[in-house]
């Protein structure tokens, strides 16, 4: 487990753009791909989640640039969101069948 | 016969006949990429020289009065991710730009030359599939032929961008999460997402393969169910499919879009009689559920590449892939665990109806310098809700038909039809149905009229 602090985005705040992205007209958009609506803020579990995937991420050498690293950060929180739903329903089938 | 309105079975008909040339025919294919395709930016490769051999060997051919395919002398183009002999299959990455060309082509490419198709080229792509709106860092982005300020969907867009623009009647997509029905439904197309399996697979660069497929993109019904059969090497079937019980899907498809998405599709239910609303529970949580198995193995895939050359990757598909591989597998676990559950609640709703219908995007095209659409009142990301209809469906692997809505002088909006695995016969019936109702079909673009030929 990595143990420096990550700064986690709150999901749907458009962050400062890297160079690479000004002169797209779609980086508004780009680093937040699976946002669908404001998703719910993370909760600490889910930043450890999160912390322990980019360590993940970085054991096995992807991220090669400080760029990269707040991009993938950034696509982790989002996939979160996603879990959140999976785990949510999860629950629901769950305690229905019990 | 102008090239923008041909048919395929009209082409066909006229090669077959001698009224013109398979030549004529390449000739002003060219002649109208030449013209129109700089400003839409459907083709990512042109193969000129090739099509013209092709097409002088088959007019040789029927010269000498020899048996001639069932696509003679029809043009066709495939996404940038289909192999094609002799060219490089780059999947809309820069850098796969050194990569050696094929040695053969994709099993489905070489049944549409086998049938005597001809090959134009090669078409844009989001980068490595992963997108729903053909934007692509290295190879711009594609325009919709009926606002060229519009996106054209994805990840497919060249692919449909060039039928609907009448650049050529028939290309091949391919369609993981949405990305032959979100820009079949932005143009205006007809747009199969086959049974997943049924087609071969052979010669495709992959991007998810538990959720692969290819498919056709054309103007008409019949042109579609024309290019199926060949592909699946299947014949037209003697009885067909006259009656169908229909459901409409409820719950997440009536939430969010664009009403008249939904009014379409009450009104083609409306055809078929009584049709229910019906909900499917999970239909979220499928969703979801398929963006974590996406990004997890359509990042693993990558696994290497990224290792040796993150940066060399379009910056939105290289940190999405990343974020995918980093995800634990106890989640996409979870999330396979969901699909098989939302997979039993619509095999359930498929004993009870022979298709279902919903939406196949929440919107028309959304401005390209805009990015953003409107889904329950609020703005969000074009590029990853655009397939905010599609990818629920996708994980079940049944066959998915998305119809143009008749919508003259609006833009157009797709309905999907959704049947039982291996059925695709009958959405090609209920869609012919339909059609003869004057309900769905084609409405040519604005662009200006095209080549003819005399």
């Amino acid at each position: 487990m990595n143990s420096r602090k990550f700064r986690l985005p709150a999901c749907n705040t458009v962050r400062p753009m890297p160079k690479m992205h000004q002169s797209n007209p779609f980086s508004n958009w780009i680093l937040h791909p699976f946002a669908m609506t404001q998703p719910p803020k993370a909760l600490a579990s889910d930043r450890a989640r999160i912390a322990d995937e980019l360590a993940q991420a970085k054991a096995l050498q992807l991220l090669t640039d400080p760029v990269i690293e707040a991009g993938v950060e950034s696509n982790l929180a989002l996939l979160q969101t996603h879990y959140a739903i999976v785990l949510a329903a999860h629950n629901a089938l769950d305690a229905v069948s019990k | 016969m102008r090239m923008k309105t041909a048919s395929v079975r009209e082409i066909r008909a006229a090669v077959s006949s001698g009224h013109m040339s398979a030549t004529e025919i390449v000739e002003a294919c060219l002649a109208n990429i030449k013209a129109h395709d700089p400003g839409l930016n459907c083709f990512t490769h042109v193969s000129e020289t090739a099509a013209r051999a092709a097409a002088q060997s088959l007019d040789q051919r029927i010269a000498k009065g020899d048996a001639i395919g069932p696509l003679a002398g029809v043009p066709f183009a495939v996404k940038d991710l289909f192999d094609v002999a002799g060219e490089v299959t780059k999947a809309g990455a820069q850098l796969r730009a050194a990569a050696p060309p094929a040695k053969t082509d994709a099993d489905l490419v070489a049944r549409l030359k086998a049938a005597d198709a001809i090959c134009l080229g090669r078409l844009n792509m989001d980068e490595f599939a992963y997108g729903f709106a053909t934007v692509n860092a290295n190879f711009g982005t594609t325009r919709n032929p009926y606002d060229p300020t519009r996106l054209a969907g994805g990840s497919s867009g060249g692919s449909a961008a060039a039928v609907a623009a009448g650049l050529v009647p028939m290309t091949l997509g391919s369609d993981t999460n949405g990305s032959v029905r979100v820009p079949a439904s932005l143009c205006g197309l007809f747009g199969l997402r086959p049974t997943h399996g049924c087609l071969p697979m052979k010669g495709v660069f992959p991007f998810v393969e538990q959720l692969d497929t290819v498919g056709p993109f054309t103007q008409t019904i019949d042109d579609l169910a024309m290019t199926y059969r060949v592909l699946a090497s299947t014949s037209e079937p003697k009885r067909k499919k006259r009656s169908f019980r229909v459901a409409r899907l409820d719950g997440w498809y009536r939430r969010n879009g664009d009403p008249d998405g939904n009014a379409g599709v009450d009104a083609l239910a409306a055809v078929f009689g009584d049709a229910p609303l019906i909900e499917l529970s999970l239909t979220e949580a499928a969703r979801s559920a398929a963006f974590l198995v996406t990004a997890k193995h359509g990042g693993l895939l990558h696994l290497e590449t990224l290792q040796a050359n993150a940066m060399g990757y379009d910056p939105a598909v290289r940190d999405r892939l990343i974020a995918g591989i980093a995800l634990s597998d106890d989640k996409v676990q979870l999330a396979k665990s969901i699909i098989q559950q939302f997979n039993r609640q619509l095999a359930a709703a498929l004993s009870k109806f022979d298709l279902l219908m919903a939406p196949s995007t929440p919107s028309t095209a959304p401005k390209i310098s805009d990015g953003w659409i409107e889904v329950d009142g609020k703005r969000v990301s074009a590029r990853a809700n655009l397939g905010l209809y599609t990818q629920p469906l996708s994980v079940a692997g049944v066959p998915i038909l998305s119809v143009p809505l008749k919508r003259p002088g609006k833009l157009p909006l797709g309905v999907q039809l959704i049947a039982k695995k291996g059925r695709e016969e009958q959405l090609f019936s209920a869609a012919e149905h339909l059609s003869r109702a004057g309900l769905i079909g084609f409405d040519p673009t604005p662009m200006p009229a095209l080549e003819p030929i005399s």
